[in-house]
């Protein structure tokens, strides 16, 4: 098969699966649209406390609530890649629909990045929303950051799809893809520094933080977009960019060989019809 | 890919089973943190099956629940792989070029869980079609085509939850033949429909069959649809083949040919009957009355022979043809394999 083929084929199986989920979430529009705003709500609540614990701090670059709403909106990415293909998975599984999928003529290995892409577009754009928003409420913004932000953004996303990857080859097993992210998303709340900076943590948990794509890619825009970013203690956005690149190259190859190598062994067992 | 078998000549098998054995094993301990397996010890799926279709031949399979059907059609469709064996799809295995052999084939899974409910019947079409790699325009055309082919045309922009169980078994097939497959395997595919529609399917499938020359694949617990193929029939129990060949010919193998003879009174039948018994000619399988039903591999003649004075008291005589569904429960109540030589 040539690149152009592939590329192609690829383009066509990700567009059928984008269409697929968006009706999917459009068949039920009022479960859509409160889940759409519901991704709103923490920005509000942080308004709200970053009024009350209004102290200029140089380990939130002076700026608690822009500080907090760059964490949500790096964890809303990282999380799109990683829960919106554990999701799609489940959906398919529990609906009887990944028989069918697995039956085409589709390169296995082309379905996770496909079935992601869906979650990954209706999260960037709600990332979108939530910049807008925190803007409204007072958040400061680097306009000259955005460009190193969306950097960071897009192999952020690429990291959660490694993960979710891995998440997918349980998923086809266990036909269900909790387990992994259960363990997974606990870590990144805990250590990732969504709420507050990672310098803080103490030493063996500060080690753990920076095992986590989540902990480089909020870092990693918040020193791109704050005003106050570059004084942020942590990495800086070379070594985030750096971090983020070695990680995907590892990561993705290997979860993707897992993924092949889970549906080898679930064609053995027998387990990839049913749920 | 090369196929690993060159189709070379003009009759060689499009579904090609050989010696083909599955065995379930028990999930890894590893693996029963995550998942609970019901399956202890080793299950025996499938055992030694073999089985060839030709371009343009179809093949049931037949057999109760649990006899491996569902086993035997996940490998073909490289949902599982065999444990013994070998199976070959347009001269792929489908084992290792499980790709090629998704390209060739068509399948609908028993039950309509696989459609895309919230999704009209063209939005499902669009969506498999896009797999399928068919481009843009042509898959628009294909999708108008093959629906109204399978007579649901009207329905197209209908959500599918909305559907009859006939229009989303309609559905279901035109899923199977949006690629124009050369191997069709259905799985029960009229299951959920009432006998005409289920006619009306069949009736399009072997249209599809003669005029693509497809393989088809096909179960059905219907033994009226069996019989309506009337092509090569698999009988599997427990995952052992009983049976393969054609149904006329297992009828010859294992049915002994009936005839019922109807006398004018109970007297005259009961006599008849005592005659026969003390014959070789034939037996006497069930007595109703002044109706008899004789098992006889003689000729009529013969059997007239021995009832000598008493043939002015006999009203009518007719073959039996053993009902279908019978001699499936026959056959496969002996368990044990048919040799189309004996």
């Amino acid at each position: 098969m040539t690149v152009r083929k592939t590329v192609r084929n690829l383009w066509q199986v990700v567009m059928a699966f984008v269409r697929l989920s968006f009706r999917q979430a459009l068949s039920y529009p009022l479960r859509f649209g409160l889940g759409q705003a519901s991704q709103f709500i923490p920005i509000v609540i942080f308004y709200f406390v970053a009024r009350v614990f209004d102290r200029p701090d140089s380990a939130h670059g002076g700026d608690y609530f822009t500080f907090v709403v760059i964490g949500l909106i790096g964890t809303r990415l990282l999380d799109a890649g990683l829960r919106g293909l554990s999701q799609e998975f489940d959906q398919a599984i529990n609906r009887g629909w990944l028989e069918m999928f697995l039956v085409e003529p589709v390169r296995w290995r082309f379905m996770p990045f496909a079935m992601s892409m869906w979650p990954i577009s209706s999260a960037s754009i709600g990332a979108m929303a939530m910049f807008g928003i925190s803007v409204a409420l007072g958040a400061q913004y680097a306009a000259s950051g955005l460009g190193a932000a969306l950097l960071v953004g897009v192999l952020g996303l690429l990291a959660g799809l490694s993960i979710a990857t891995l998440a997918a080859s349980v998923a086809v097993l266990s036909k269900s893809g909790d387990p992994v992210l259960y363990l997974y998303t606990l870590a990144a709340q805990i250590f990732s520094g969504v709420y507050f900076n990672v310098e803080l943590l103490p030493g063996p948990l500060k080690a753990l933080s920076y095992v986590i794509p989540h902990t480089y890619v909020i870092q990693g825009l918040r020193v791109a977009v704050m005003p106050g970013g570059a004084e942020l203690p942590g990495f800086s956005v070379p070594e985030v960019v750096v971090a983020l690149v070695i990680f995907c190259a590892v990561m993705y190859p290997t979860s993707l060989w897992i993924y092949g190598r889970a549906l080898e062994f679930g064609r053995k067992l027998g387990v990839l019809s049913g749920y | 890919m090369k196929p690993r078998r060159e189709l070379s000549e003009k009759d060689a098998p499009l579904i090609e089973v050989i010696n083909v054995g599955k065995i379930y094993e028990p999930s890894p301990p590893a693996m029963k943190i995550l998942l609970r397996s019901s399956i202890t010890e080793p299950v025996v799926a499938l055992e030694d099956v073999s089985l060839s279709v030709p371009a343009g031949g179809i093949c049931a399979v037949v057999g109760p629940n649990g006899a491996g059907k569902s086993t035997l059609f996940r490998i073909l469709t490289g949902l599982t792989i065999p444990s013994s064996g070998q199976a070959f799809v347009g001269g792929y295995d489908v084992t290792r070029q499980s790709y090629e052999v998704r390209k060739l084939i068509g399948f609908a899974p028993p039950g309509d869980q696989s459609l895309l409910l919230r999704n009209t019947c063209k939005e499902n079409l669009e969506f498999h079609g896009r797999l399928q790699g068919i481009p843009g325009k042509a898959l628009t055309r294909r999708v108008r085509e093959v629906l109204e082919f399978v007579g649901i045309g009207h329905a197209a922009n209908r959500v599918t939850v909305a559907l009859s169980s006939g229009m989303k078994a309609r559905l279901q097939l035109a899923r199977a033949l949006l690629h124009r497959p050369s191997v069709l395997i259905l799985d029960e595919p009229t299951a959920a429909v009432d006998p005409i529609a289920a006619v009306e399917i069949l009736d399009m499938i072997q249209a599809v069959v003669a005029h693509e020359q497809s393989a088809l694949l096909i179960s059905s617990h219907r033994v009226e649809e069996i019989e309506a193929l009337r092509d090569k029939v698999v009988l599997l129990d427990q995952g052992r083949m009983l049976y393969q060949g054609p149904l006329d010919a297992l009828r010859s193998i294992w049915e002994e040919p009936r005839v019922e003879m109807v006398f004018s009174d109970v007297d005259e039948a009961m006599k008849a009957a005592a005659l026969i018994e003390q014959s070789e000619v034939a037996k006497v399988v069930d007595q109703e009355g002044a109706v008899l039903l004789l098992a006889t591999r003689s000729e009529i003649g013969a059997l007239l022979g021995t009832l000598q004075g008493m043939v002015h008291g006999i009203k009518s005589v007719r073959e039996v043809v053993m009902p279908l569904r019978e001699l499936l429960a026959e056959v496969i109540g002996q368990k044990r394999p048919i040799e189309r030589s004996q």
